[in-house]
């Protein structure tokens, strides 16, 4: 089987989180799914989703550790096409991950005690940002 | 190894405490029930925003049974979209200035950032069961 579903996130940019694991455990429990695999897609250039313990400190190191591999204020050339400033962002979003796949056992997300899902926009302007729920199994 | 404890529990009322957008002020799950378990060795401390709306919810609630009257913070609506600069002044001012004693518990975590960028300790708070698990990690509790 293969059900696909989309969640709409209100995000106000600039560095948003947001832990969408309990979204994800009722999209597969309402699914029938029993085993398989969920996948969470992000449909941006300028996030990510990745699998992290959702803790506060630890999202200052990941902010912080970003602005040193990719500052927001450096020179980028996908600034010549005149109509977006946010190349920086989209530099982030290549190294990170628009996607992610969570094993599924007995109608179950195999997520660890501290893990979860979580989605990052890193985009300026607050904008609905799209994700796509998919699991795939029997 | 030791684990420093934090006598001050600062807890956001909207979303905390208290469900965001509910007609019927109630609790969020679980969370009255910790306010209770840490109301005897802990200092908390409840921020508020909007306090008109505030102030009523937290008289339904009858939060005084948990938290001291005199242990409530209003700020202003301004505060939903900036730094807590204004709240973490007046914290200073009530418990003596020592940021190492205070653990702020919000579920905005670009308030969390914030507040660990100015040396005090945060929590993003999704739920009662992992804000209960968070603090025993900590060493809060037991």
């Amino acid at each position: 089987m293969v059900k696909t579903g989309r969640i709409q996130i209100e995000s106000a940019g600039k560095f948003s989180t947001f832990v969408i694991t309990e979204e994800a455990k009722r999209f597969v429990s309402e699914s029938g799914l029993r085993e398989g695999s969920l996948t969470v897609f992000l449909q941006h250039t300028t996030g990510s989703v990745m699998i992290v313990e959702h803790e506060a400190g630890f999202l200052v190191d990941l902010e912080d550790t970003l602005e040193r591999l990719v500052p927001l204020e450096g020179a980028y050339r996908h600034h010549l096409v005149g109509y977006d400033r946010n190349g920086a962002v989209h530099v982030r979003s290549a190294l990170l991950s628009a996607s992610v796949t969570v094993p599924v056992q007995d109608g179950k997300l195999l997520l660890g005690t501290y893990q979860d899902i979580m989605v990052l926009d890193m985009q300026h302007e607050s904008a609905p940002r799209s994700l796509i729920l998919q699991v795939m199994g029997e | 190894m030791s684990r420093a404890r934090a006598p001050h529990l600062v807890f956001r009322f909207h979303g905390v405490v208290m469900r965001e957008a509910h007609e019927v002020p109630s609790f969020t799950p679980g969370m009255e029930v910790l306010l209770k378990e840490l109301s005897g060795d802990f200092t908390q401390w409840l921020f508020c925003e909007g306090a008109g709306e505030d102030t009523a919810a937290l008289e339904n609630l009858r939060l005084e049974r948990l938290i001291p009257a005199d242990k409530w913070l209003f700020a202003s609506g301004r505060f939903r979209a900036d730094l807590p600069n204004e709240l973490i002044k007046e914290l200073m001012a009530r418990t003596g200035g020592r940021r190492e004693e205070l653990l702020w518990i919000d579920d905005r975590p670009a308030v969390t950032s914030s507040v660990i960028r100015a040396g005090i300790n945060a929590v993003i708070f999704v739920d009662a069961f992992r804000l209960r698990r968070n603090l025993v990690l900590r060493g809060v509790i037991k």
